[in-house]
């Protein structure tokens, strides 16, 4: 009988929970981070004799991670498969207010936007990281990032004078 | 200060909330079987594991309230201190330097840092709202939302082997603060003069006062007694009273708050609840009436219903799971200052858990008024401090150390740790307004600046007005445009950052800029597009100008030694001078602070790690402010001076400035105004 190695296993335990929240604060929905983060896992295993060499597997990982969010946004698929699993559609904010906060300060940046401000303040990612994840050059992320603080400052000012 | 710090540190914080609370729902062995058991579907293995029900199970809410604790755990960071005034790194120890020159000098000693207040008490207020109830007012606290923190004031610290201080108990009198440990008394005076007493007997669960009596157990060896021990002189540690024989068994472990002040004389408060065990007598045995004692007793029932009298609360608490419990049996609900009740209790999971004797976190009191109302509430004590004696004249708390024992008042009175409304004390009479552009409908905040010698500086990109407060407000009109203050430097120059129009990139011109009096706003030099603005750097005041910090790796030392000084410091004839302050470094690896010469060596537990420079705020006084962020997104703000740790608080909100000598000024979002504050109390 063939087994899952020990390193795999480790690999995944110690990214995993990572890859769900990092997910979740990206779609704002946890259902759909942890299927992505078991199929960004399963693509890790599958290619485990590669991965296993890198120097830092759990950034291959999180690489395509954000791919498959990215991708997710795109295409409704993943969330399909994910509410059969789960056979009810979850309840975004009853028990996750802390994400539905985060997902309510960041719901009206375009997509670009709300990706990079999330790489950036909730993952603590610099400019130059983004950029790699990304696949753009450092002075797009810096303009896309300068761009969604003036808007988030926008929403942030009107908020207060609503409850000023 | 940054413009935009408040709002990044926002976003951290809920981006940082929003995946903690994630990860605290990830069950890892469940998702792993799901893993091997897709594995095994997958062909390229053969899991060992078979594969879990396609339907996930139900989100545990304990998760969730784990996640919840332990961002509020971290609200007052446990911190502990190594001091280096050269080379060398010492562990230390809070002040206990020169006592006052009243002082008896014992050893062990005690280290005033301000009078405590113990003004006299006034007799509980007659019935009335509460009081006149039928129904009990509920009153429901939860570790997943901890109550706002208890006002803190440390007035000293008492040295002590270390091997006594498990078995110190305190007790807080009309006349000072007394320490027992077994027949050894020892009294802290409200004027810190202090004396031993040698007591007949050993006694615990002291209660001191009114006047030199302490009242407590003792193991007579045929059983345990209440007794009164006079700290007069004619009598000094003579039992003066005696209640009989109370009973072995059930007084064997008691909480912390077990005996309490009664309206006729000390009573039982955990264990045959409410009854008095001993009248009030002076120093001398002659019993006595106390016109200021209480009206009533409170009494804890087992359900979570304190009732007094007539009045009634019913404490709704929810524990976190892993809460330990009590050794000793639910403290007592007591007789506290100003004729409120109060009870503490503890609702966090356990500080270790591996521990003997596992001591609860998130340490919270229930104060009850009997006016009703406002004063009614729960307020959490800052971690690390535990309640030691409630009595008439105060509720007592102490925080054990390494040989030393802090002193602490909480102010059940004063409103909860807000610094918009606590501690307010100085108008700095500037007003940062922030009005709304017509042209893109983006805000334009007026931004805030202090010179080395603390005189705020303000710019308003609406009018394009530098204005020096000194007081009188005296304004230059400049062409700086859409820009902020990013620095001060000295000889009275401020650096402004001035922002792109819409839609180009985020790079800007740093302008130097005189913000002296005679010359106000005149540009002494001008870098053009220098100025990183998406945010991904910090700029650093150095002796020699501002330094450039990355936001993420590899320098561990933050500036490193190398960085580069983008922008040096201009004085007002134009040439590159130095200022006097000292050199800041925040070391990651190490989580060490260094002002000058000083070095601080911070237990910041559950520190996050920073992106670029944490805040960090030299004081006139050698210490420094500085702002931790945790792994949760909780900031802890720590006051440290420069031989001791002062005090760390959660700071509610972000201040715009911070003064040489440790105010906190933050906008009030309401009025524009900045109010300037002192959060830190003790200091």
């Amino acid at each position: 009988m063939t087994t899952v190695s020990t390193d795999y296993e480790a690999l995944f335990r110690d990214v995993f929970p990572r890859l769900v929240s990092l997910g979740a604060v990206m779609t704002g929905r946890r259902d759909v981070a942890h299927e992505l983060a078991q199929e960004t896992l399963l693509r890790a295993h599958r290619r485990w004799a590669e991965v296993s060499t890198y120097d830092a597997p759990a950034a291959w990982c999180r690489k395509v991670m954000v791919n498959l969010v990215i991708d997710h946004q795109r295409s409704t698929a993943s969330e399909r498969r994910a509410i059969e699993r789960l056979a009810t559609a979850p309840s975004a904010g009853v028990d996750a207010p802390a994400l539905a906060e985060w997902s309510r300060l960041v719901a009206d940046l375009p997509a670009r936007q709300r990706e990079v401000v999330t790489l950036y303040y909730a993952d603590d990612r610099s400019v130059d990281e983004i950029a790699d994840l990304l696949d753009v050059s450092a002075g797009t992320v810096k303009t896309t990032l300068f761009k969604a603080r003036r808007s988030l400052a926008r929403h942030l000012d009107a908020e207060g004078e609503r409850h000023g | 200060m940054q413009k935009g710090n408040a709002m990044d540190e926002q976003f951290r914080r809920a981006g940082r909330l929003a995946r903690a609370e994630t990860e605290a729902t990830v069950d890892l062995d469940a998702a792993w079987r799901e893993m091997t058991a897709r594995i095994a579907d997958d062909g390229t293995a053969v899991a060992t594991v078979r594969p879990v029900p396609s339907v996930r199970a139900a989100r545990d809410r304990r998760w969730l309230a784990l996640a919840a604790a332990a961002a509020a755990v971290v609200v007052i960071a446990g911190v502990t201190i190594v001091l280096s005034g050269d080379d060398t790194v010492q562990t230390t120890v809070p002040d206990t330097t020169t006592p006052p020159s009243t002082a008896i000098v014992p050893t062990p000693s005690v280290a005033p840092s301000s009078v405590p207040s113990t003004a006299a008490p006034t007799s509980a207020a007659p019935p009335t709202t509460a009081d006149a109830s039928l129904g009990a007012v509920e009153l429901p606290v939860s570790y997943l939302d901890p109550p706002p923190l208890a006002k803190l004031t440390v007035f000293g610290s008492d040295s002590l082997p270390s091997d006594d201080i498990e078995r110190a108990q305190y007790a807080l009198g009309d006349s000072g603060v007394l320490r027992v440990i077994g027949a050894d008394a020892h009294v802290i005076g409200n004027d810190f003069v202090m004396r031993d007493v040698a007591m007949e007997v050993p006694l615990t669960s002291p209660v001191f006062g009114s006047g030199d009596v302490v009242y407590g157990l003792t193991d007579t060896g045929s059983g345990i007694e209440a007794v009164a021990v006079s700290l007069g002189d004619r009598r000094t540690g003579e039992v003066i009273a005696r209640s009989g024989a109370l009973g072995q068994a059930a007084y064997v472990e008691l909480p912390a708050i077990a005996l309490g002040h009664g309206p006729d004389g000390i009573v039982d408060l955990a264990r045959d609840r409410g009854r008095q065990l001993l009248g009030y007598v002076n120093e001398d045995g002659a019993t006595i009436g106390w016109d200021g004692s209480p009206a009533r007793t409170p009494v804890v029932e087992p359900d979570g219903l304190v009732v007094a009298g007539a009045a009634r609360w019913s404490l709704d608490i929810t524990r976190d799971p892993r809460w330990p419990g009590s050794f000793g049996g639910d403290n007592g609900a007591a007789n506290g200052p100003s004729g409120m009740v109060v009870y503490p209790t503890t609702i966090g999971p356990p500080a270790d858990p591996v521990a003997g004797e596992p001591e609860a976190t998130m340490p919270v009191i229930a104060v009850l008024d009997f006016n009703g109302s406002a004063a009614t509430r729960w307020l959490s004590v800052p971690e690390g401090w535990r309640v030691a004696s409630i009595s008439p004249w105060g509720v007592l708390v102490v925080r054990p150390g390494t040989g030393v024992v802090e002193l602490g008042l909480l102010d059940v009175s004063a409103p909860p740790v807000d610094p918009l409304t606590a501690f307010a004390t100085t108008d700095p009479g500037v007003a940062l307004e922030c009005p709304v552009a017509t042209t893109d409908r983006l805000p334009v905040c007026a931004s805030l600046g202090l010179t080395l010698d603390d005189v705020p500086i303000t710019y308003d990109p609406a009018t394009g007005t530098l204005t020096r407060h000194d007081p009188t407000p005296v304004g230059a009109v400049t062409a700086l445009g859409n820009a902020y203050i990013e620095a001060v430097g000295p000889d009275d120059v401020v650096y402004v950052a001035v922002l792109p129009p819409p839609g180009n990139d985020p790079v800007g011109d740093i302008v130097a800029v005189s913000a002296a009096a005679d010359d106000l706003g005149r540009e002494l030099r001008r870098w053009p597009g220098a100025a990183d603005l998406s945010g991904d750097s910090d700029l650093v005041p150095t002796p020699d100008g501002l330094a450039v910090v990355g936001c993420c790796g590899p320098d561990q030392l933050r500036p490193a030694p190398d960085a580069p000084v983008a922008f040096p410091w201009i004085g007002r004839d134009g040439g590159e001078i130095r200022a006097d302050i000292p050199v800041v470094r925040w070391d990651l690896s190490t989580r060490t602070v260094t002002v000058g010469d000083q070095q601080w060596e911070l237990d910041l537990p559950t520190y996050a790690g920073e992106r670029g420079m944490p805040e960090i705020v030299p004081l006139s006084s050698g210490g420094f402010v500085g702002a931790f962020v945790s792994a949760d997104g909780m900031q802890t703000t720590l006051v440290m001076s420069a031989d001791r740790f002062t005090s760390a608080v959660n700071v509610l909100g972000y201040p715009v400035a911070i003064t040489s000598d440790g105010q906190f000024w933050f906008r009030d979002e309401r009025t524009s105004a900045v109010v300037a504050t002192w959060p830190f109390a003790g200091d």
